[in-house]
Formats: structure tokens, C-alpha cells, sequence
């Protein structure tokens, strides 16, 4: 009986599989060969580029870079100094980032390559009855070399804010009701934020630091989806 | 009968410690993050304090609570800039040094900052 369901299970996976259902998937070194063959070191994480109408977006959001690129076994620059040093380049905005060529800087900073990241949403939706909080931003690593795009990942996360009816009837509706505002009203944006950070970085390529550096090449985690972007736009 | 139980119990703990051990991160970061947000979102002397107070910790736990036993990077440069901010030149000079000793890839973008700390002398 039980080998009968084990292979049921296993013959369903192969039809999804054949048939495309399942979420396509690439290895790493399918997705990003050119990241295995330039090996970065340093990589600079530039001011997040905010494409959202929440102003505090870039700020929240730079705080956990830090911690994010430095796990991936990358050696990461504080972000407090990279704003600093760019303000003594000249550059005070992140429109005139995207304007700099990459060659700058490993000038300015002897960094092998740069991070560009877009926040894409960051957004609250409250519609009464229920209620989320989105976050997405778009990863663009490109070489200060070549200037070639070494990774890029694009993704968003939502956080589902809906308070539960859990008595039933009226009361439960309206205390439902209360709970999603609050919810809705309270939710962090930056755990939100790091849920995206974790999801996208795992498809990069792991760095030096990093235990398992030079052994991800198979790994199959990346999203295909999460690879089509449009990088004309940047 | 009590001593077998003992001996048990400390079996118990090794083994358990072993498993806790096992579950170090690579880099310990403490409340670095949680403490830059903090600070973000209400700068003031408070939360400044708190935050030279997570890099700290960061720098002291290091070695015993990582599989690395480095500071991650980024971490003392960013405890120099705010001893240099505050006018604590030769802290920050030195924070700074650490950084290049175990990140020497830094020392590019670590000797301009700290040129602009320390301007060289342009008499001689």
C-alpha cells in the first residue's frame, strides 16, 4: 500500500515537472556564469534606489544590507561611509548613481564590483475586511571590470495582515475587523524587507567567506522568473 | 543508582552542548542590525549609544560565538567612523587599522578615509 502512494506521488511530480507546472528553476552556474569566472571579492551595495512613494524606504532598507551581503561571504562596505565618500565624489543622489559607470568605482573604492538595488514596492494595502504589506526590490551586481552584469534577482514578498474571525457571527467579524487594521496598521516593513534580502541572495553566488564557496555551482534554487528583468530601465 | 544518573545527565549536556555548539553562524552580528534601525528611525544620543554598544558586542563575541571567529566585515570600520565623527581621532584610527589587518581587500577605500582623518603632512 504504502509503495503504491510513494509512487503515485512520484509519477504526479514527473507529469508537473513535464508539464511546466512546477516554478522553473535554474542551477547557479546555469544563471550566473559569469560571477563564478570573475570572482568578486569586494562588492559595494550603493544606496537603494527608491521607486516607492514611502520616503523612508532607502534609509530602513540600507540597514540590513550590511548583514546581508557579509553572510553571503562578501567582503560588504558599512553603509554609513559609502554615503559619505560618495557626498566627497560629488555624488549626493542615487538618480546620479546610476549614472556613474561601474570602472569609478573601483576607483573610489577599490570594490570589484556594485550592487545596484531597486525598491520596487513598499506599500501597505488595507481594504477593511483584510490587508498586506509588500515589499520588493530588484539586485543588480554588475563587474567593475567589464561592467558586465554579474547577478541579478527581482523579487517581492507579502506579508498577509487579515485578522481571523475566530468567534464567528458578529463579534468575530468585528473583532476581525479591528485586528487587521492593527495589524495592517503595525507591521514592520523591515522583516519584510529581510525576507526578500534572504530569498533573492540565496540565488547569488556564494563569496571567499563563505563555507560553501566554489561548491553552489549546482545548486538549483533560482527562480527563472526572478532573472527577467528589463536592465535597459537601470 | 544516583551516580549512574549523574553520569546520564553530564552524557546528556555534552552531547547537547555539541548540538549547540554545531549551530554557531559564521559571523556573529548580535543586535548590529536591530540596533541600525533603531538608530535610523530615532537618532539621538540613546540610540547611538546602543548601537556602539551592539558593535562592541559584535567585536567581543567574535571568537566564541562564530565559526569564523572574525568580525564581520565592515563592522569595525563602522565603529571607527563613529569614534571619528565624534572627534576620537586616534580611536577611530586604530578601528580603522583593524578593519585592513583582517579585511586587507578594505585598504584602498580604509586609507582614503583615514588620510582624510590624518591629513599628511604637506610640509614635508
Amino acid at each position: 500500500m504504502k509503495n503504491n502512494t510513494f509512487l503515485l506521488a512520484l509519477l504526479c511530480l514527473t507529469l508537473l515537472a513535464t508539464t511546466g507546472c512546477a516554478p522553473k528553476l535554474m542551477t547557479k552556474s546555469e544563471a550566473f556564469p559569469d560571477m563564478y569566472s570573475k570572482r568578486p571579492l569586494t562588492i559595494l551595495v550603493l544606496p537603494a534606489l527608491n521607486n516607492t512613494t514611502a520616503a523612508d524606504a532607502t534609509e530602513l532598507f540600507n540597514t540590513t544590507l550590511t548583514e546581508a551581503i557579509g553572510s553571503m561571504g562578501y567582503y560588504s562596505y558599512p553603509s554609513m561611509m559609502i554615503a559619505e565618500v560618495l557626498k566627497q565624489e560629488g555624488i549626493s543622489s542615487t538618480e546620479m548613481l546610476a549614472n556613474v559607470p561601474p570602472q569609478k568605482f573601483r576607483q573610489f573604492f577599490g570594490a570589484d564590483a556594485v550592487m545596484y538595488i531597486t525598491i520596487n514596492k513598499w506599500d501597505t494595502s488595507y481594504y477593511v475586511i483584510g490587508g498586506n504589506v509588500t515589499v520588493g526590490m530588484t539586485y543588480v551586481l554588475k563587474s567593475t571590470d567589464s561592467g558586465d552584469i554579474l547577478w541579478k534577482y527581482k523579487h517581492e514578498a507579502v506579508v498577509d495582515t487579515t485578522g481571523s474571525n475566530r468567534g464567528g457571527g458578529i463579534v468575530g467579524l468585528a473583532v476581525m475587523l479591528v485586528e487587521t487594521a492593527v495589524k495592517t496598521a503595525t507591521q514592520d516593513y523591515v522583516p519584510v524587507a529581510k525576507i526578500v534580502n534572504g530569498r533573492s541572495l540565496t540565488t547569488m553566488p556564494v563569496g571567499k567567506y563563505n563555507p560553501f564557496y566554489n561548491q553552489d555551482q549546482s545548486w538549483q534554487v533560482v527562480l527563472v522568473d526572478g532573472t527577467k528583468i528589463d536592465t535597459e530601465a537601470r | 543508582m544516583k551516580m549512574r544518573l549523574l553520569l546520564i545527565l553530564s552524557a546528556a549536556l555534552l552531547v547537547l552542548s555539541g548540538c549547540v555548539a554545531a549551530q554557531k553562524p559564521y559571523y556573529y552580528y548580535g543586535s548590529y542590525t536591530a540596533s541600525q534601525l533603531a538608530y535610523v528611525k530615532a537618532p539621538g544620543d540613546e540610540t547611538l549609544k546602543q548601537k556602539i554598544a551592539s558593535i562592541e558586542d559584535v567585536i567581543a563575541k567574535a571568537d566564541q560565538e562564530s565559526t569564523s571567529k572574525r568580525v564581520p566585515p565592515g563592522v569595525y570600520a563602522d565603529l571607527a567612523y563613529l569614534m571619528a565623527l565624534n572627534g576620537k581621532n586616534k580611536e577611530a584610527v586604530l578601528y580603522f587599522n583593524k578593519e585592513k589587518e583582517i579585511y586587507p581587500e578594505s585598504s584602498l577605500f580604509i586609507d582614503k578615509i583615514v588620510s582624510k582623518i590624518n591629513p599628511p603632512e604637506k610640509s614635508k
